[in-house]
């Protein structure tokens, strides 16, 4: 037993060892590629960051540049392709800003900056062509943009001088679980930033025509009326799902959204026993929000399961035409619409006389199995739906077919009314074209026969949308 | 007798090391060749097979140049040509066997939620962005409310007509740091079908959020300056600001 027992124990030892030498090794190794695979991947990111920054510094560079130009010069075909530059020069360094690892705290104002600037000279650019001279309240502010773009441009590049002396990474202030060294990089990186987003901050805001300018804050035409109580909502609320009164459910508030379009949010609550709320048998609860003021419906969603598909387009559709009509939404028309999972959503627009209004916009979700109304989008409709002025003065039909490109091939035509750049109103006789195989929506303005927008029909098995 | 046991158990031993160590190394190996997967009845397509997938390896085909003929979901003679002509360009065994390597260099992927496909014709980028939606809404609002994932989904669009955020959809959701289901990869997950439909209705318009930009959840907050953000309303987890 005892030279058994020796015997034995060595050889446990020795396969033991052997065992455990084999997986530390293979350990070791397998540990040494994740390694080396890690600090390739590092190696990549940080080069995709530094072609961010440097790309940035460069655009910046050439903003300013091309600002200066602009301001100094006296030619306005001039003018009107250096705005073109600074337009695409102020889009491609927001694009870089929005790439690196910052927070959002320490990027908002100088991307609000850039977006401003870019959204600034292209609606110049647009307004009046190649006879362009910039008024003195656009050179003013032009100059402003100016000096804040060298600003920002010169406080970046000081950035990337401490970037290089300092040997800081940017891939390093990604990763969060960091050692002190990449901790400094990251506090000097925010601090110049934070900075340079203080240091904007002192600069005026601008007030211009354009999409993003700051007076054109949310307006709210149609948002009027007299503000409500929550039962009173509730009361609203009853009746648009259940209009004749009928069914078994119950309907309480479940929560309030405060600010320009406040509203009650409102949940319904089908009972057990047959309850055909908005004529379904089907138990779900829906949602809905009511304005505060005016109790209007501003949407509704359902979203229940649709396991069939039974009706076909026109029933749905149908279905969609009777809610509207029933709902006190009168002379909607369709424009668009979009299937999915079963169901349709049908885009209606107001018909004024015999002007499509775009900008009263309903959405009416129809399912498939049994023609329940599943959603309603009236938001567009509700901040915007007024009677219109229509100016008793414009050009013929004929006029503004005359206007259009001669290679194409003219379907359908008809006025309408359609929101522009800067989101004003403008009356247009909209002309459905067909190019090859595409079509298109050309819109040709009905005071003075510019052609205003054009839109392409995304035509599909499933749907019918614009873009 | 105990001779006898003692000679067992030296024999025992030793094939026992061997055993585990050869299980080791097969896993290694099934591993680096693709998982089991590859072996287990991921379906090879082989000439004069039919059906959904012959069609969507003839349509790539057609795309790539190397088919000329319309689709039919047959695998027949043309196809074999082009499928083994494809297969010696890029490298593959020309053996005219569609297997998991030559699927997926072609771009044919079999994927959990095939249904999708028929909802999308037409709309190319209309149809990427809800992709993209769709995934970043599964990231961030899985466990919430419907109303709450098209809230989420209404944020995102909301933000590419802001003048603080980028222009377009992938800028806001790669924006870096801005969305945490994006930071640590959870979008790159296959959406449910819920976040597929929360997102087709967010880009149909519809905005439970009422306009706001930001939201969080008030359990897991980073930083306190969200909490300066004027709020709009409450919607499951999530609080939306301005």
């Amino acid at each position: 037993m005892k030279i058994g027992g020796e015997n034995l124990s060595n050889k446990w030892v020795t396969y033991f060892l052997a065992f455990f030498l084999v997986t530390v090794v293979a350990g070791g190794y397998l540990g040494y590629k994740q390694y080396e695979a890690k600090e390739q991947y590092r190696l990549d990111l940080e080069n995709q960051y530094q072609l961010s920054f440097r790309e940035l510094l460069d655009d910046l560079e050439n903003l300013e540049v091309q600002s200066g130009k602009t301001l100094v010069s006296n030619s306005p075909r001039q003018v009107m392709l250096n705005l073109s530059d600074i337009w695409r020069n102020a889009y491609a360094a927001q694009n870089n800003l929005a790439r690196l690892p910052l927070s959002h705290l320490a990027l908002s104002r100088t991307q609000k900056f850039l977006t401003q600037i870019a959204d600034f000279s292209y609606s110049i650019a647009k307004t009046t062509g190649p006879d362009i001279t910039l008024q003195p309240h656009q050179w003013s502010m032009l100059k402003d943009l100016y000096t804040q773009a060298r600003y920002l441009s010169a406080q970046l590049h000081q950035l990337e001088m401490d970037i290089e002396k300092g040997q800081i990474s940017w891939a390093e202030i990604d990763n969060k679980a960091s050692n002190k060294l990449s901790k400094v990089s990251s506090n000097l990186i925010h601090t110049n930033f934070r900075m340079v987003e203080k240091q904007m901050l002192n600069y005026p805001n601008l007030a211009y025509d354009g999409p993003f300018s700051d007076q054109l804050s949310y307006m709210y035409p149609g948002v009027s009326g007299k503000k409500i109580t929550e039962q009173q909502a509730v009361e609203i609320g009853k009746k648009y799902v259940d209009p004749a009164g009928k069914l078994n459910y119950s309907i309480k508030k479940i929560g309030e959204a405060k600010g320009d379009l406040a509203t009650y949010s409102l949940e319904v609550q089908p009972n057990k026993q047959a309850a055909y709320v908005l004529g379904s048998k089907a138990q779900e609860n829906i949602y809905l929000d009511i304005s505060k003021k005016g109790g209007n419906v501003v949407w509704l969603v359902n979203s229940r399961n649709i396991d069939s598909k039974k009706l076909t387009f026109n029933q749905a559709l149908l279905k969609a035409k009777e809610f509207l009509i029933s709902r006190g939404y009168e002379q909607m028309v369709l424009t668009s619409y979009v299937e999915y999972q079963k169901s349709i959503t049908f885009s209606f627009a107001y018909k004024q006389g015999n002007v499509m209004v775009y900008p009263d916009l309903i959405k009416v979700k129809v399912a498939l199995d049994d023609g329940q109304i599943i959603g309603v989008e009236a938001m567009r409709y509700l901040l915007s739906h007024r009677e219109r002025k229509i100016p008793s003065k414009f050009i013929s039909q004929a006029e503004a077919r005359e206007k259009l490109n001669p290679h194409l091939e003219v379907e359908k035509s008809s006025l309408a009314i359609i929101p522009s750049y800067t989101k004003e109103e403008i009356l247009c006789y909209e002309f459905k074209v067909k190019m090859k195989k595409n079509r298109f929506l050309i819109y040709v303005n009905a005071l003075n026969g510019e052609e205003q927008n054009i839109l392409r029909v995304v035509e599909g098995k499933n749907l019918y949308l614009t873009m | 007798m105990e001779k006898e046991e003692l000679k067992m158990r030296k024999l025992a031993f030793p094939p026992l090391c061997y055993i585990l160590l050869v299980i080791a190394l097969l896993s290694v190996a099934i591993y680096k060749t693709g998982g089991l997967e590859a072996y287990l009845g991921n379906k090879v397509i082989r000439p004069g097979d039919s059906g959904a997938e012959v069609w969507q390896v003839q349509q790539k085909l057609i795309g790539f140049g190397y088919l000329h003929s319309s689709p039919n979901g047959i695998y027949d003679k043309k196809t074999l040509g082009a499928v083994k002509q494809f297969q010696r360009e890029n490298g593959l065994k020309p053996n005219g066997i569609v297997d998991q390597m030559t699927k997926e260099s072609l771009g044919v992927f079999s994927s959990p939620n095939d249904s999708f496909d028929e909802d999308f014709s037409g709309g190319a980028s209309w149809r990427d962005d809800v992709n993209l939606l769709a995934r970043t809404i599964n990231a961030e609002a899985r466990g919430e409310p419907y109303i709450g994932q098209v809230a989420v989904g209404a944020v995102v669009l909301n933000r590419t007509k802001h003048s603080g955020f980028p222009k377009t959809l992938t800028g806001v959701i790669y924006q870096p740091w801005a969305f945490t289901a994006v930071h640590d990869g959870q979008i790159n997950m296959a959406p449910s079908k819920t976040a597929y439909r929360a997102a087709q209705d967010a880009i149909g318009g519809w905005d439970p959020s009422s306009g706001a930009v930001y939201y969080y959840n008030p359990r897991y907050i980073s930083s306190n300056w969200i909490l300066s953000r004027p709020v709009i309303k409450t919607i499951g987890n999530h609080v939306f600001c301005r």
